[in-house]
């Protein structure tokens, strides 16, 4: 009976032992195994939105003038260029090469939608289209102390649902006080000098950034913060035609706006080139005009848009054609110039 | 004291295994289960995506495309040509053809050196006046009497409206089956 | 002794193991006994945990299958995605389009302008610039209606592709000279 009693107390600890052991390896096993799926599984999602994101900026590149805005889920879109001209758009761990696409936005777009407007690139003839990327969560003051002309037709062509604001007058003063409460603000103004005031001011790291513009000369003076905290610039960019323009208004990054303005200069110099030939090989006109001038003209600009050194000698060349072009057309040339 | 009536040990070992038996068949079923939805999701066709879309784009596409392509005909385009066959007939066209017949002969032409040879079937009907619906055609029926696309297809309508002739709808089909 | 009789038909050594052999009367089991219920029963678990885990080998086999032919129909999916883009891409190319007065025409391509184009990516400088954009495929525009003329325009094989994807759209060829219209088609093959 005391034998019996002693190998039945040692029976049951050493059962649930064994039951402990086994169930917790197999519940290891299990939880192992659904950590390793859940890691892959937001890797697969990153690439699925990363794809989407791709294909959408492609489509949505290829249609000129237009706006929409789409939903997007709450992911982080890191975009922006290495200094040696790497662009890339990331969500977590998954990058995607902005490929042909010359896309224009903050470096950090946070869900829940996308606003993405596409305009030409008119140099004077259509030569690329660029894409605009933002969100709502991003706004844009505009300050500008009187609405001159060409800050009209800027405003007048840029939709409402980039989040563009305009501050004019005595508002004007204010606008620097603005506060965020979260996204992000950038500043253009018309005149130089306004963005330096802003080292002084506090600001949450990362959500400001400026832009100077200088209508008369083309170019652009462009502030931004670094991770320390520190406003950098003006880091000074050129601009060639109203659709760079508008995209340096949306680009934080000095960096992106150089990158796509390198990229775009070389479709230029290869379209000019293809103008060159087309022209070249007119042999008859129904205006009786000559091709020829053009076909140099078109030479000229390819060949500056290839050494992208002297933006005053490419808008040269490009008041040059547009007033043949419009010659051209006033007289009913066939074929056109462009 | 009345008896307690208990489960005698061999009813109870009977139940118990009736019980063992029970679950093991619960796991064979959900094993069973298991296995129809994984055959089921590995053998579902990849969704054609492309094929969707560029069929229902060829249709829309071609369609537009011929009606704005010129004809040859006097600088007409083939929409001019469809509106003069169903008015006045004016146009002559090289070959001394008329309008209708000349758009005919063309579209077969663009036809047989587009569709047929990535064994496409389609079925072009032109509808409105008499005389225009002499130029309806197709990979199916005869050359007299085409009839439409057999089973699945993708189609795009385009309706020409004319000065007294009324409206001409055309109608292109593009087939899923290729032609005979 | 009646209750001994009931239990006597089953098998001897059950009643033994169960300890019904004794029929109810209290005797101390032998050693032999217990050593072999616990062998059964060790053998009952293990043979239950080797069932266990082999439907855990079968369930998990099953699910990868599973996902590695999702996983290749969504790379398929991605590539015909792709294919669409990428002719949407060609089909607006500035390279080729037409302009009346300054406004683009859709699905049109000027004949001077594709010729001048094909021409200028015969150069291999120029054709690498326009890698990013072509990447490895072939493009020809195809001239069908009224005459028959071809552009091969980019031809950029990929070796050992594992999937080649064309796609065919009807476009129209403006002669600028005579403002005329020919019917043609845009090939475009992606490889892959």
């Amino acid at each position: 009976m005391v034998a019996s009693s002693k190998s039945g107390q040692l029976e049951v600890p050493l059962n649930w032992l064994f039951i402990l052991i086994a169930g917790g390896a197999i519940l290891i096993t299990f939880f192992a195994f659904i950590q390793r799926q859940q890691s892959a599984s937001e890797l697969s999602i990153a690439e699925n939105l990363v794809s989407d994101l791709e294909s959408i900026a492609s489509v949505a590149g290829t249609a000129k003038g237009t706006a929409q805005q789409i939903d997007f889920p709450e992911e982080d879109i890191t975009i922006g260029c290495t200094p040696d001209c790497s662009c890339l758009f990331s969500i977590g761990a998954i990058s995607k090469p902005f490929g042909t696409n010359l896309i224009y936005s903050p470096n950090l777009i946070r869900g829940p939608n996308l606003v993405l407007y596409s305009i030409d690139w008119n140099v004077p003839f259509r030569a690329n289209n660029l894409l605009i990327l933002t969100n709502s969560r991003t706004r844009y003051i505009l300050i500008t102390p009187t609405l001159t002309p060409p800050i009209n037709r800027l405003i007048s062509i840029i939709p409402n649902m980039t989040n563009l604001r305009v501050a004019k007058g005595p508002e004007a003063q204010t606008a620097k006080n603005q506060r965020q409460p979260e996204g992000k603000i950038r500043f253009i103004y018309f005149s130089q000098g306004q963005c330096d005031d802003f080292r002084g001011i506090e600001l949450d790291e990362q959500d400001f950034s400026c832009l100077e513009v200088d209508l008369e000369k083309h170019t652009l003076d462009f502030y931004y913060r670094n991770r320390a905290g520190t406003i950098l610039g003006p880091d000074r960019q050129t601009y060639l035609s109203e659709g760079d323009l508008i995209g340096a208004l949306f680009t934080e990054s000095p960096d992106q706006y150089r990158c796509n303005s390198q990229a775009e200069m070389l479709r230029l110099a290869n379209l000019a080139s293809v103008y060159q030939r087309r022209a070249a090989n007119v042999t008859t006109s129904t205006c009786g005009k000559s091709y020829t001038d053009a076909a140099t003209q078109f030479e000229r600009l390819a060949t500056e848009a290839r050494k992208a050194e002297n933006a005053s000698k490419l808008l040269l060349h490009y008041s040059i054609l547009s007033n043949l072009s419009e010659e051209f057309i006033r007289l009913s040339c066939k074929p056109e110039l462009f | 004291m009345p008896k307690k009536h208990t489960a005698s040990p061999r009813v109870f070992q009977e139940q118990r295994a009736q019980m063992e038996i029970m679950g093991l068949t619960i796991i064979i079923l959900l094993v069973s289960i298991g296995i129809l939805f994984a055959i089921g999701i590995i053998s579902k066709p990849t969704e054609d995506i492309k094929r969707g879309y560029e069929q229902k784009q060829l249709a829309v596409n071609f369609l537009t495309t011929l009606l704005d392509t010129t004809s040859g005909c006097q600088l007409n385009t083939f929409r001019q040509l469809l509106m003069d066959c169903a008015t006045d007939r004016i146009v002559t066209c090289p070959g001394g053809l008329d309008s209708c017949s000349y758009a005919k002969t063309s579209f077969r032409t663009i036809f047989s050196r587009t569709l047929d040879p990535i064994r496409k079937g389609y079925y072009l009907s032109v509808d409105g006046p008499q005389a225009v619906k002499s130029i309806t055609q197709g990979s199916f029926g005869t050359s007299a009497t085409p009839t439409p696309c057999p089973g699945e297809r993708d189609q795009a309508t385009q309706p020409i409206p004319t000065l007294g002739g009324g409206t001409i709808i055309t109608r292109l089909e593009i087939c899923d089956r290729p032609p005979q | 002794m009646a209750k001994s009789h009931k239990l006597g038909l089953r098998p001897y050594f059950l009643r033994r193991i169960r300890g019904t052999a004794t029929a109810g009367r209290h005797l101390p089991r032998s050693g032999q006994d217990y050593n072999r219920k616990a062998q059964i029963q060790m053998f009952e678990t293990v043979a239950v945990l080797v069932i266990f885990f082999f439907l855990i080998a079968f369930g998990l086999s099953f699910y990868f299958l599973v996902s590695k032919t999702q996983a290749s129909k969504e790379y398929e999916r991605t590539l015909q995605l792709r294919s669409i883009t990428f002719t949407q891409k060609i089909a607006t190319l500035p390279e080729l389009d037409c302009v009346r007065v300054t406004v683009q025409v859709e699905r049109c391509f000027d004949s001077l302008k594709t010729d001048a184009f094909r021409h200028i990516l015969q150069n291999p400088g120029i054709k690498d610039d326009y890698f990013a954009l072509f990447g490895y495929s072939n493009v020809t525009i195809q001239e069908i209606f009224p005459s028959v003329h071809t552009y091969q325009l980019y031809d950029r094989a990929l070796p050992n592709a594992s999937a080649s994807i064309p796609t065919t759209i009807p476009i129209l060829l403006r002669n600028p000279h005579k403002n005329t219209y020919s019917f043609g088609v845009l090939r475009v093959t992606l490889y892959a």
